[in-house]
């Protein structure tokens, strides 16, 4: 491929390159050259898929510039001409040094990010006028918004048991059953961009697009087909055909003909019917087969039989329409309604999720003058814009994208475009992306930018034995993989290969006989009972773990061109599904192989979350006593059976004694018992905490259980979750507890989960008004978020651990050695009770949008939406592969269970590999062994606790009242003019009650006589306020007031309430004076405590 | 000027600042050097008062006097507050009311939230006051200057956002309040008029708009000198390198570097700055704290941890105090994240949703109600009431908890009380401080004002609350209690708490507060790129170009202080650590361009990249560790012996198939009698429509006991009647109930198929519902219930047992493959000695009866016998193994007591 012209700045650029070809490579070149070429930081913008990848790209933007920056002048000519750049002049040198800094701290700076993070900027900087709803946060867990909308929309049918919408959900139900129903209107709601965009500018949505769908399917509601049909006289004439043709063949062939002849008997239309279709349909709906035999003339046969069934099928799909007609006018009303909920619900609490962030963006930049005034409005001017991963836009995105270019166009000048994606690996359909959209805006791009096209089919990754896989796999164009063209490496002699595992299968398990026809029951105390033989994934499961561990012994990986020792961090194990991941994770377990799992929402469901959850349950529902057991059992108090025995057993002996309140805390040690005995309380009869804390002579293990829990009982009242839990895991010594209960291989995983149960307290305490009641409801709703709960801790990160990931996931990833999991599976869910959606890509809307609810429902009208979104899904199947292949650096290796299926990636891979030997194995003896962590000891005090700082007591009313006179004397005496008493309220914080008594106060002392010479500007020389002095010691100090006569100093301190010992003050006093008299030497000094009754002391 | 100021302490000995400080009191002792001793005549400005006893300290020994009066030492906003205005101030509650009810009025903004806006108008207001900016008469004009501004045609749109701003505008300032910035700048202006001493200003960045107006106008009367800490830095050796690489770029690194190298060899900053990234917010935390600890250890005597991420910050804090270090916190916490709002909040929530339980129990549960009465009683109450609630399953409305708590006085009385409260609080609209007033009465009634009161964050509410009442009284705008709490929310969050309760020598503190402060070890936290320097999402008013032309601040001016601020930071203190996030959640997340842009330097000067390489090491060795109790040992799967005293004297069929499923989980069940917490359910479950479908048949067979002898619809239209009556109650609280009842109708018509069928083999029904106890032995009784009993017309006393069961035959011929795996069936067998057994599968349309595939009499014995030896064994001492199949596992509430997923994967 040309780099010239993929990283010229002047052209606009589509490139079309293979896996690990570097695309971030390229782009991230752009970049630098953009720059290079003096583009402003603020006039780029680079969108890719995700998150992590934007900072990628940052960061390696970051790495090259500070290399351009700090290397000697030939690296860095050698860098630039790497990327394409001839001849460079001083002047670009000088330029290409100067870049780190300018981006670093270039305002406004380059926008590198994902569609939805740009999309946010954008909606924040809105049009006020756009009808874009102001100060909107963005919503990124969903589910439990849309349960609430769910239920809200039930009592709203409930408010109108006999509305329109009520009836319709009542057919609903009756028709599909409440699971199948919701799930149809939740895709509805799940579509809701699609529905918006379909019926946009319509006035009744959902009667116009009934209205689309009845002329689409032809369905006349009116005529019934069956009566119709069965009245026919062509359909008897069929029938009967058909019997004779059958009455000419075997015995059974005539049975067949006399029960069709009998099917007909019936003058009841739909009686006659259905005798019909259960003569020639089987149960499963499918036509029986029948075939001529060799004496039968198998012409007329054929021809009678297939006339009939034509006839046949032809009513049946009538009727399919027909359903499904009604079924979406009844879904689209409810679903709509549904929908109004959801929204509400979202606009009440000023949220929106992606979907509606999207839609709004698209709308707003849909109006030509929204879409000029964001050109300006904000900081950034784009003049170059980089797509990567561009196979994976969905159409609103594009939408978006085109009206931005028509709008800069129209503001000053259109950007550059440079666009990179391999329609290869478009596999996020169900996110709404749109594979074919690549080939539109390539044509786009050409004609309207003068684009170039490049394709790059060099991988940088990938060994030649991995990649000859892959082109035997893909060469064919299996499924419509028709843009697959021959990849050669870059890298020609990196070791590699290729292993397809045998299938596990199952041996059949033996049937047990009883003896002698004795029944024998197991006894359950003796022996287990059998697990089911869910079998061969288990077998497959062991055969995997069984292998990793031979990998990680004896197989070495290239790392940077030499050889190491391979780790478990260096494998990446790939599934299509997470459905089954359970299975392959115990028996990792088993071999105690530390694993990163992609499993969803796992953390939740792990037993030290239960653990922790279980304990703070018990802090505020004191009498749950199953939490209690499980606190106590687990490794936090590991107490025995035993201990619990004693606990059960002493419940029965409790009946009637006084009960100590539960988790009453510590404010009552032991002393407040509750007046009423447990009798009269039936339902707080003795809860096992109150056992615990009453137990005659309890096990070390009980003992500790009862302290701790007391005082976290205390603590759980007054501390924040996080620092609650905090003060749990300190005390509880719990990461070691753990650490000792559990093998070895679990260690660093419950580590993270423990860490990762914090990290989540942390948040939800960072949120508004915190409080474990509502900490633990908000966890129930987690976890019952299906993949929005939290994951398990990331083990991955600190150590070194083996990552299992689906495909997706998988995505811009690569791993020494890949594992393609279960690859022998081949079913895929037929989607039912969703959306049936025609867009194409370069269409502003979609052609075609309807309900559908399962298979049967299809009928024949809509058959070609169905058969594209098969071929579809067949070709994205196909990406799938291409992706999971693509991501193995040196191994690819392939496992999966049951009997081979051919078209299952495994039978695709095995068809065209051999087993080859394996040179990573040969290599493994010259590895460098891993290297082991080194061990640092420790400063013994670092161990011990080390108390610093202490807690101030609260500040007294009478310190308080003494401060807010100072305040008011400080301002109403001179040189300070006397301010209005309100204002000096306000200013010194005095609260109202107080505010009467001090002022009163505060007069007595400027009006008494005997201190009349200190206030009255007549009778002093000078005076000031508060004020300060330094002495030897170098150290601030302030005098109240100090008052300057002809011939003496007053140093006067106020003091509040009645006159008292001076004795106290002496010292003070003494040190303001000398400091005094060694500013005026000449003068005498003197000093005075002055009270709030009026008294002066001098002293 | 302030008199609660923080106490000062003194800091050690710091070579960096003892610097700054003594060139500027050897400055001001020059201009000053005849009024020695006594420097009243000079006026030193500070940015804050830390800066005060170091100054001070400078001045006594660069004059070298045994005492000396200090310059007026003061922060301008607090030496502009000494001068008296004659007209009061309009507080921005006011104004902001004002606003929202501007905005109310033009209907401009549909679904927006209106407070937030009315937020961000203020604060625009107050900039373009702040920084002199007068707005032309005409919209036009104004719209003009921004299309100008925007280089931009104008459109609707913009047109739109400059008529929202210049109505609101003239509205706001034709009310003639005079509002605090303006006030400010009277003072200011007023102040300039009379200054008469010689000003000296410590800066560390570049001065605001009213600063700059003042010293200008100052100029004009006495001397104003300017000490700003980065001019001072570029001279000062040791700071060199952070002035060229902070301040705007001269000349490339390579050359800097070079510079460096040669003009100051030994300016590397190796023994002063370290970075340190971390691999996660745990280790982060971890680091900082153990930094922290080590430099206490050293001696150090003032620590502050500078928190760019609060997150952090408060994990680091925790930390500490595992280790008994506890932390003053300058920076304050919104009251929206404090208990003390929570409790307030709750009670709204419990009014709005009409005390749904979760709210209610949530706010009951809270320390600060009902203050005054022992906490126990309040919480015996409190879990009194949870435990109704859960048993009885009331989701909310207070009239039905009152009913629950029928007899239980300390219940009765909390809800009362909260009834009484809740009455003060219902009405639909009324002046913020009508609802201020009003809230404050329903909290006294329920004793949270007194629980608060005893809190020092309570009080600050409180007060807050107060002031704002008071603020409010004349406002006469009305508002819904929507409005209204919406409006308080925005104030909670708004508002700060900062707690003073706590003296240490570390201190949490905000990089702005530390100009020109100087400790002895600073952390600086969070130190990434999305933290330093923190990023405002912008206002929705203009973008920088426009605010730039108006002559607003610009987000430039936003960066280029945050980075002066750094700049002093690390000038003023030669032992700083700073760290960051390296990766977070698995994404690289970058170091704050600032620092990289030193450590790109630093590190080409002198060979030093500055990362702290040995602490990562400690991290997770060096922690405090509470006091040892002995480890626990490796988990094993548990083997009970019972004592007779635990083995219960009587078992269920169904207790029995837990025992055979698994010992232990029967043991847990039955021995220990644990069980769980009852959930209040809200919507209908697969269980309830189980025991509906129970009392149907059961309430069906009672009135036709013989179908035979009634037409098939009047069957059909009494079952379904039946049917609807049950589920009725259901169907009236939860309209998805309908569905349930739907699916259940389906199955009717296959229903009396099944049952008229088994009548034509002879069948006829004789009882349901039917209890019985059975001793088996001396010590051991089998009890239970049994769905329905038939009998047979000829055989006679033939009997047939039945159970119904909502789910599809396949998975109830499993359950029956293996011989005494499912035992009910057997039992029942046993006790009427029935010669068939069978259950009833429910499903959709579909009405299957499942036998046991063995001989049922063999069957019903043999499991009678195991389960006699099973018990003689457990008495007879054997041990109770936990050995269920994934299967019994996967629901088993007794797994956090077995800990199977513990020992099973050793
Ligand atoms: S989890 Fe499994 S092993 Fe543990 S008690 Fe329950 S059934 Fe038995």
């Amino acid at each position: 491929m040309d780099n010239h012209i993929a990283l010229d700045p002047k052209h606009s650029v589509v490139v079309e390159a293979c896996a690990g070809s570097g695309k971030t490579w390229l782009l991230v070149s752009r970049i630098v050259r953009l720059l290079l070429a003096g583009v402003k930081p603020g006039e780029i913008l680079a969108i890719t898929f995700t998150r992590k990848a934007a900072q990628e790209m940052q960061a390696r933007l970051h790495e090259w510039l500070h290399l351009l920056a700090v290397e000697s002048d030939d690296e860095i000519r050698e860098f630039l001409r790497e990327r394409a750049l001839g001849d460079i002049d001083d002047a670009l040198l000088a330029r290409a040094r100067g870049l780190y800094r300018d981006a670093l701290l270039a305002q406004p700076a380059i926008t590198i990010s994902t569609f939805h993070g740009w999309f946010m900027q954008l909606i924040q900087r809105a049009p006020l006028n756009a009808g874009v709803p102001v100060g909107m946060q963005l919503l990124e867990r969903t589910s439990a918004l849309r349960d609430e909308a769910w239920q809200e929309f039930a009592d709203s049918l409930r408010a109108a048991p006999d509305g329109e919408t009520a009836r319709f959900m009542q057919w609903l139900f009756a028709e599909y059953g409440l699971y199948s129903t919701r799930t149809l209107l939740e895709n509805f709601v799940h579509k809701r961009a699609e529905w918006w965009a379909y019926t946009q500018d319509r006035k009744d949505a959902v009667a116009w697009a009934t209205e689309q769908l009845h002329a689409e399917l032809e369905a006349d509601m009116d005529a019934d087909p069956v009566a119709d049909a069965c009245a026919d006289a062509s359909l008897q004439n069929a029938v009967q055909a058909f019997a004779q043709a059958l009455a000419t063949g075997t015995e059974t062939q005539c049975n067949n003909a006399g029960k069709l002849q009998a099917a007909w008997e019936p003058a009841e239309p739909d009686l006659r019917f259905a005798a019909l279709s259960f003569a020639l349909y089987t149960r499963a709906d499918e036509p029986r087969s029948f075939k001529p035999t060799k004496k039968q003339n198998a012409e007329t046969f054929l021809l009678a039989r297939d006339e009939l069934f034509g006839r046949l099928q032809a009513v049946r799909d009538a009727l399919t329409e027909r359903e499904a007609l009604r079924m979406n006018r009844a879904a689209l009303h409810c679903g709509v309604a549904l929908l109004e909920h959801f929204q509400e619900l979202k606009l009440r609490s000023q949220q929106m999720d992606f979907t509606d962030l999207e839609w709004q963006v698209c709308r707003m930049l849909n109006r030509s003058d929204c879409a000029e005034y964001m050109q300006y409005k904000l900081d950034s001017r784009y003049r170059h814009v980089l797509l990567d991963e561009f196979q994976d836009t969905n159409p609103l995105q594009w939408q978006i994208l085109q009206s931005w270019f028509a709008a800069s166009a129209a503001v000053d000048t259109r950007p550059t475009v440079f666009v990179v994606g391999d329609p290869k690996q478009s596999i996020y359909r169900f996110r709404r992306a749109d594979a074919r959209l690549f080939g539109e805006v390539r044509g786009f791009l050409q004609r309207e930018f003068g684009a170039h096209h490049l394709t790059q089919n060099e991988t940088r990754r990938n060994a030649p034995a991995v990649l000859d896989a892959v082109n035997g796999v893909f060469s064919e164009h299996p499924d419509g993989f028709v843009d697959f063209e021959e990849h050669v490496a870059h890298h020609r002699d990196l070791p590699g290969h290729v292993e397809v595992l045998p299938l596990a299968t199952l041996e059949k398990a033996e049937v047990d006989v009883l003896p002698d026809g004795r029944l024998n029951l197991r006894n359950p105390l003796i022996t287990p009972r059998a697990e089911e033989q869910s079998g061969a994934r288990e077998i497959e499961a062991e055969q995997f773990a069984a292998h990793i561990a031979g990998i990680v012994t004896n197989w070495s990986v290239q790392d940077n061109g030499k050889p190491r020792r391979a780790e478990y961090r260096d494998i990446m194990v790939l599934v299509r599904k997470r459905l089954h991941l359970r299975v392959y994770e115990r028996a990792l377990r088993a071999r105690h192989i530390p694993f990163l799992t992609s499993r969803r929402g796992g953390l939740l469901d792990t037993l030290e979350a239960e653990d922790i959850q279980a304990l703070l349950t018990f802090l505020i529902t004191p009498f749950a006593d199953l939490e209690l057991a499980q606190a106590l059992r687990s490794p936090i108090f590991s107490c025995s059976d035993d201990d619990l025995m004693l606990l059960a057993g002493c419940g029965m002996q409790d009946q009637g004694y006084g009960i100590r309140d539960a988790g009453s805390g510590s404010e009552d040690q032991g002393a407040a018992v509750v007046s009423h005995p447990v009798s009269r309380l039936p339902h707080l009869q003795s809860s096992w905490w109150q056992r615990l804390q009453h137990l005659s002579d309890p096990s070390p293990a009980l003992q500790r259980a009862a302290e701790l829990l007391q005082s976290w009982l205390a603590l759980a009242d007054k501390l924040p979750v996080h620092d609650l839990l905090d003060r749990i895991y300190f005390e509880g010594d719990l990461l070691h507890r753990y650490a000792a209960a559990l093998p070895a291989g679990m260690h660093e995983t419950v580590r993270a989960n423990l860490q990762a149960f914090m990290e989540i307290a942390l948040n939800v305490d960072a949120g508004r008004y915190p409080s474990l009641p509502r900490f633990l409801s908000e966890l129930r709703e987690l976890r019952a978020a299906e993949n929005e709960s939290p994951d398990e801790g990331r083990v991955g990160e600190v150590g070194n651990a083996l990552r299992i990931y689906t495909v997706h996931e998988a995505k811009g990833l690569e791993a020494p050695i890949v594992w393609l999991l279960d690859a022998n599976d081949t079913q895929r869910n037929a989607d039912s009770y969703s959306v049936l959606l025609d867009w194409q890509p370069d269409a502003p809307r979609p052609a075609h949008f309807s309900l559908l609810s399962d298979k049967r429902g299809r009928g024949a009208k809509r058959a070609p939406y169905f058969d594209a979104d098969e071929a579809y899904a067949r070709r994205e199947e196909m990406n799938l592969l291409y992706v999971a292949m693509t991501r193995a650096k040196q191994v690819l290796l392939v496992s999966g269970n049951g009997e081979q299926a051919e078209t299952s990636w495994y039978g695709r891979i095995s068809q065209v590999v051999e087993q080859g030997s394996n040179p990573l194995l040969a290599a493994a003896g010259s590895a460098a062994p891993e290297r082991e962590k080194s061990s640092v000891k420790v400063d013994a005090a670092l161990l011990r606790p080390l108390p610093t700082g202490q807690h101030v007591p609260r500040t007294t009313a009478q310190q308080r009242r003494g401060t807010w006179l100072h305040a008011l004397l400080q301002h109403l005496t001179p040189p300070n003019a006397a301010a209005d008493k309100a204002s000096l309220q306000a200013q010194s914080g005095i609260p109202s009650d107080e505010m009467e008594l001090l002022w009163q106060q505060a007069q007595r002392l400027l009006t008494s006589p005997q201190l009349a010479r200190f206030f009255d500007v007549q009778q002093y020389r000078s005076a000031c306020n508060e004020m300060p002095y330094v002495n030897a010691a170098g150290e601030l100090k302030r005098i109240d007031r100090l008052v300057e006569f002809d011939d003496e100093i007053w140093v006067l301190d106020y003091k509040t309430g009645e006159s008292a010992d001076p004795a106290p003050y002496r010292a003070q006093m003494l040190e303001y004076r000398s400091a005094m008299q060694a500013i005026h030497p000449h003068k005498t000094v003197r000093s005075a405590l002055i009270f709030g009754d009026g008294q002066m002391l001098e002293s | 000027m302030v008199l609660d100021m923080e106490p000062i302490k003194s800091s050690g000995t710091q070579t960096a600042p003892a610097v700054f400080f003594d060139s500027v009191a050897r400055h001001i002792l020059a201009q000053h050097a005849h009024e020695i001793p006594d420097l009243r005549g000079a006026t030193v400005l500070l940015p804050n008062y830390h800066a005060a006893q170091p100054l001070a300290q400078a001045l006594s020994a660069a004059a070298d006097r045994t005492a000396m009066l200090l310059p007026r030492m003061v922060t301008l906003s607090d030496w502009a507050q000494s001068v008296p205005l004659t007209t009061p101030i309009q507080p921005d509650t006011q104004r902001i009311t004002a606003l929202y009810q501007a905005l109310r009025e033009r209907r401009w903004f549909a679904d927006a939230d209106l407070w937030s806006l009315s937020g961000e108008l203020l604060g625009l207001m107050d900039d373009l006051t702040r920084h002199h900016v007068i707005l032309p008469e005409s919209e036009a004009e104004f719209s003009r200057q921004l299309a100008e501004a925007y280089r931009a045609r104008s459109g609707q749109a913009l047109q739109f956002e400059a008529r929202v701003v210049h109505e609101l505008w003239y509205a706001m300032s034709s009310g003639g309040g005079l509002d605090g910035v303006r006030a400010y700048q009277q003072r200011l202006a007023r102040l300039a008029g009379q200054t008469d001493t010689p000003i000296y200003v410590l800066l560390t960045s570049g001065l605001s708009a009213p600063e700059a107006h003042f010293l200008e106008a100052c100029r004009a009367r006495v001397a104003v000198t300017v000490f700003d800490l980065r001019e001072m830095a570029a001279l000062e050796q040791g700071c060199v390198v952070l002035q060229l690489a902070l301040s705007a770029p001269t000349s490339h690194l390579r050359d800097q570097a070079d510079r460096l190298r040669g003009h100051f060899p030994d300016a590397a900053l190796s023994g002063r700055l370290r970075l340190f990234g971390a691999h996660s917010l745990e280790q982060e935390a971890r680091a900082a704290e153990l930094q922290v600890r080590r430099w206490l250890l050293a001696g150090k005597q003032n620590i502050a941890i500078v928190a760019q991420d609060r997150l952090v910050a408060r994990r680091v804090r925790a930390l500490l105090e595992r280790a008994g270090v506890l932390v003053r916190d300058e920076t304050g916490w919104t009251f929206s994240t404090l208990a003390v709002s929570t409790v307030l909040m709750r009670w709204l929530d419990a009014l709005q949703s009409d005390f749904y339980h979760q709210d209610l129990l949530d706010l009951l549960k809270s320390p600060f109600i009902f203050a005054g009465q022992p906490a126990y009683e309040r919480k015996q109450a409190v879990y009194q009431l949870e435990q109704l609630v859960r048993k009885h399953g009331v989701a909310s409305h207070l009239d039905a908890f009152l009913d629950l708590a029928h007899g239980e006085a300390g219940v009765q009385t909390a809800l009362v009380r909260l009834r009484q409260a809740a009455d003060v609080l219902r009405k639909n609209s009324d002046t913020l401080s009508g609802w201020l007033r009003a809230l404050d009465d329903s909290l006294t009634i329920l004793g949270v004002l007194q629980g608060l009161a005893a809190d020092v964050a309570g009080a600050q509410l409180l007060q807050a609350l107060q002031t704002w009442q008071q603020e409010l009284a004349a406002d006469s705008t009305r508002f819904s209690r929507a409005e209204w709490r919406h409006w308080l929310a925005q104030q909670l969050n708004e508002n700060t708490f900062i707690d003073k309760s706590i003296d240490s020598p570390v201190l949490l503190t905000s990089l702005t507060s530390t100009r020109w402060r100087s400790f002895d070890a600073v952390l600086l936290l969070g130190a990434d790129a999305s933290h330093l320097p923190s990023t405002d999402n912008g206002s929705v008013w203009f973008n920088d170009a426009v605010r730039g032309t108006l002559g607003l601040p610009t987000r430039e001016v936003y960066l280029a202080q945050q980075r002066d601020d750094l700049l002093a930071l690390l000038a003023m203190n030669d032992t700083v650590l700073a760290t960051w996030q390296a990766s977070k959640s698995g994404e690289k997340n970058l170091l704050s361009p600032f620092l990289e842009m030193l450590r790109a330097l630093h590190e080409l000067a002198y060979g030093d990249d500055l990362a702290e390489r040995e602490l990562g090491a400690f991290v997770e060795s060096a922690q405090v560790r509470a006091a040892g109790f002995p480890l626990p040992d490796e988990a094993a799967m548990p083997a009970p012996v019972v004592p007779h005293s635990l083995i219960p004297g009587r078992i269920s069929a169904s207790g029995y198939n837990s025992l055979v499923a698994c010992p232990y989980q029967f043991y847990a069940r039955h021995m220990l009698r644990l069980n769980e917490l009852d959930e209040v359910r809200e919507g209908v479950e697969k269980r309830d429509y189980g025991e509906w479908a129970h009392v149907i048949l059961h309430r069906f067979h009672q009135q036709f006991p013989v179908l035979g002898e009634h037409s098939r619809t009047e069957l059909e239209d009494a079952l379904q009647h039946i049917s609807s009556e049950v589920f009725a109650p259901a169907v009236e609280r939860d309209y998805l109930a309908r569905a349930w009842l739907l699916r259940w109708q389906q199955a009717v018509p296959a229903y009396l198929d099944a049952q008229q069928t088994s009548e034509a083999e002879g069948w006829r029904y004789q009882n349901g519902e039917v209890p019985f106890e059975l001793p088996l032995t001396g010590d051991l009784l089998l009890h239970g219930r049994i769905d329905r009993v038939d009998a047979h017309i000829q055989a006679d006393n033939a009997v047939r047992v039945l159970d119904y069961k909502m789910m599809d035959a396949a998975r109830l011929r499993n359950k029956l493959r293996e011989a005494g795996e499912d035992v009910q069936l057997a039992c029942y067998a046993h006790v009427y000695e029935a010669g068939e057994a069978a259950f009833i599968s429910i499903e959709k349309d579909k009405v299957v009866s499942v036998a046991p595939p063995q001989e049922l009499q063999e069957l019903a014995q043999a499991n009678i016998e195991r389960l006699l030896a099973v018990f003689a064994q457990m008495r007879a001492g054997a041990a109770i193994p936990a050995h269920g199949v994934d299967e019994a596992c996967r629901y088993c509430e007794m797994r956090g007591l077995c800990r199977k997923s513990e020992w099973s994967a050793a």
